[in-house]
């Protein structure tokens, strides 16, 4: 498995020395759930001093009729720069890729959608050769699904993403106090005091689950799967301790000591990998409202 | 009169609520069955309440559409696919899906069927309308945060139906976009389990403690608005609402669009549509997206309200002739002296005064407090079974 990483910087050699095999960038404005996004021009920049390394752009947001023309120029740049392929989210990028006849691979990102080998290998055969898998899916599905030819991603580090709104809930969250308003916050649901992460930009809310995956218990068995590139995404963690953690999934042949230590750094939260979810429960009262 | 071709689309958790969405005016309604679809907690359909929704529903030629619509899970796809062949063959008119592979599915094994694409997949724009139109569906049910403006250019660039919801409960997130509930309560909401995180209470350490809920959808007054701009399907969510509530909706909305149809829609009866869909409503509404970006007077935040009220006083369930006494199930307190109003199926609205209330066995009552209770109330003229009583509201 190749490391991935999602940075807050163009400066990519600490992290290329600390055994990062590639890297993320989100693009600005047409990116969602990361903290640091990058415009065109630094991203071309970054092409063309790191001309060797894997580098994948994320445009994963949701994309309105207005951005159709924006998003068609930036595909067709994009593809002048021999990116190593484009997150998606949205099937209009798919859509404009095969009418612009493209040939950057594309890497169906959507997000909890990714759930399933049939829905992966039919995606395959319409030309998306990468998935990135669902993080709220258990390793034995992982498994399952990663036996379809689709070449997978999956996250082993970061807050992850648990919700997109179009609202901008904390300006307006503010107005309801009359204060000026954050633009990110930390808040606890009340009865579970589970921590989230609530980033506001121009194009909404993205929410993240406060605390940070780590895949690292589960690392050995998930590398003998097919998975391509394990994400690490340093949003919200400091650089020292995000290239600590880096450099203990890049030198895997101590299991226990990648368990510890990435334990000790960042926690050991290890989401559903072993942790099925459920969607029928018992009822306890009427549904009837109204 | 212009012929009528707008869908009033509405929806149903069992074959009651199927019969009263129909009678009321719904030209469809879309529906579930225990698994496979985004409300796995309501009642839901068997597949004998299935085929006998879709016979009634086709005996006065209207249809009914199956929600097949959850992200599904490897473990899922073989009795998934047992259970569309054996919907098919009870005559669902069309399937409202997606994920990607089912509807390639459906399009090349059930090529008869229509397939419409879930609000899941939060369509935004029109090439990825275009895209789902390549993979031959027929119909897109878009995301509840577009404004008309972006509808209309949906339309326009696709020439697919389009689907909009016009009343009801909505997402904080854009639909499919959110895993709140699998993380808080371990229910996975894109199959089914969806405990509403959104309306949990959040602390982010400032004086006041908020929660994410929005106010309900009400597109009541841009009907003819959003018919204009070719709208195909108007969709009223809440397939656990009570039948109260879905007459009522259902009812208010019917006679909206036929207005708008016959050329007698005005104020007034947007006005008074307003007042009905209001008191309903367990939530205040709003038109969210529809005119401008919503904002903090769309959702509660602090000071959130659940309303609840005892406007729906009982169902009627027959008629004495030979009396001349509505014969009706009680649900919340009246008694004698009240105004209420009477409204039916054929969407009429009577205004009276109790005057007698009698039980089942003759005894005169002087109040009916008793819910589930049979009662017989005087009235002159003969009205069909699932007319409804209300406190008078207008």
């Amino acid at each position: 498995m190749k490391l991935l990483v999602s940075v807050n910087t163009c400066q990519l050699d600490p992290y290329i020395e600390h055994g990062a095999d590639g890297f993320l960038l989100p693009l600005t404005s047409f990116s969602t759930d990361f903290e640091t996004t990058y415009c065109l021009e630094e991203m071309i920049m970054i092409r063309k001093k790191y001309p060797q390394v894997c580098l994948f752009v994320v445009m994963n947001a949701m994309i309105f009729n207005q951005d159709l023309k924006e998003v068609e120029k930036i595909l067709k740049t994009l593809e002048t720069y021999h990116f190593d392929g484009i997150f998606f989210y949205d099937w209009a990028i798919y859509k404009i890729h095969l009418q612009n006849q493209l040939k950057t691979p594309l890497v169906w990102n959507q997000t909890y959608m990714v759930t399933n080998q049939a829905t992966a290998n039919f995606l395959y055969e319409k030309g998306i050769s990468y998935g990135v898998l669902s993080s709220e899916i258990t390793k034995d599905e992982i498994k399952n699904i990663t036996e379809s030819p689709m070449k997978f991603f999956m996250y082993l580090v970061g807050f992850l993403p648990v919700g997109l709104s179009r609202r901008k809930l904390l300006t307006h969250f503010y107005k309801t106090l009359g204060k000026n308003g954050k633009k990110k916050l930390l808040v606890r649901e009340d009865s579970t005091h589970m921590p989230f992460l609530f980033h506001e930009t121009l194009q909404g809310t993205s929410i993240l689950y406060g605390k940070c995956f780590n895949a690292a218990p589960f690392y050995k068995e998930l590398s003998s799967m097919s998975i391509a590139y394990g994400i690490l995404k340093q949003d919200y963690l400091e650089k020292s301790i995000f290239l600590k953690v880096l450099s203990f999934y890049a030198n895997e042949k101590d299991l226990e000591e990648l368990i510890v230590e990435t334990g000790n750094l960042i926690g050991r939260n290890t989401g559903f990998l072993a942790r099925k979810t459920v969607f029928k429960v018992k009822k306890e009262k009427s549904n009837e409202r109204g | 009169m212009i012929p009528i071709s707008i869908e009033l689309l509405a929806p149903a958790g069992d074959f009651e609520r199927l019969k009263v969405n129909l009678l009321y005016g719904a030209d469809a309604v879309y529906v579930g069955i225990d698994r496979f679809n985004l409300r796995a907690n309501a009642t839901n359909f068997s597949y004998e309440d299935l085929k006998e929704g879709c016979d009634f529903a086709h005996q006065i030629h209207k249809k009914v559409y199956l929600t097949f619509n959850i992200v599904f899970h490897d473990e899922d796809r073989e009795e998934m696919e047992k259970i569309i062949e054996q919907v098919v063959s009870i005559g669902v008119d069309a399937f409202i899906v997606s994920d990607l592979y089912l509807i390639h599915y459906l399009h090349t094994k059930y090529p008869q069927k229509e397939i419409h694409v879930s609000t899941q997949e939060s369509i935004t724009n029109y090439e990825e309308a275009l895209f789902y139109k390549d993979l031959g569906v027929s119909r897109i049910v878009l995301a509840r945060e577009l404004s008309k403006d972006e509808i209309k250019e949906i339309i326009d660039q696709t020439g697919l139906e389009v689907e909009v919801f016009i009343q009801g409960a909505m997402c904080t997130c854009y639909s499919g976009r959110c895993a709140l509930s699998s993380y808080v309560t371990n229910r996975d909401p894109n199959r089914g389990g969806c405990s509403q995180v959104c309306r949990f209470t959040f602390d982010g350490g400032e004086e006041k403690k908020f929660t994410l809920a929005t106010k309900d959808l009400n597109l009541v007054e841009y009907i003819k608005t959003l018919i204009d701009i070719g709208v195909t399907s108007f969709k009223v969510e809440g397939r656990m609402r009570s039948i109260y509530y879905l007459a009522t909706v259902v009812g208010t909305y019917r006679k909206i669009i036929d207005a708008y149809y016959h050329g007698t829609l005005d104020d007034t009866l947007i006005k008074q549509s307003m007042v009905i869909l209001s008191r309903v409503s367990n939530r205040e509404t709003s038109t969210h997206y529809l005119l401008k970006e919503a904002d903090e007077n769309d959702q509660y935040y602090t000071g959130r309200q659940e309303l609840s009220n005892q406007d729906y006083l009982g169902q009627v369930i027959g008629y004495d002739q030979e009396k001349k006494r509505i014969i009706m199930k009680e649900r919340n307190y009246f008694k004698v002296g009240d105004v209420v109003e009477l409204f039916t199926p054929k969407g009429k609205t009577y205004t009276f005064q109790i005057t007698e209330i009698y039980d089942e066995k003759e005894n005169v009552l002087d109040v009916a407090r008793h819910p589930d209770q049979q009662l017989l109330i005087p009235f002159p003229e003969e009205v069909e079974e699932y007319s409804m009583l209300r406190k008078a509201i207008l």
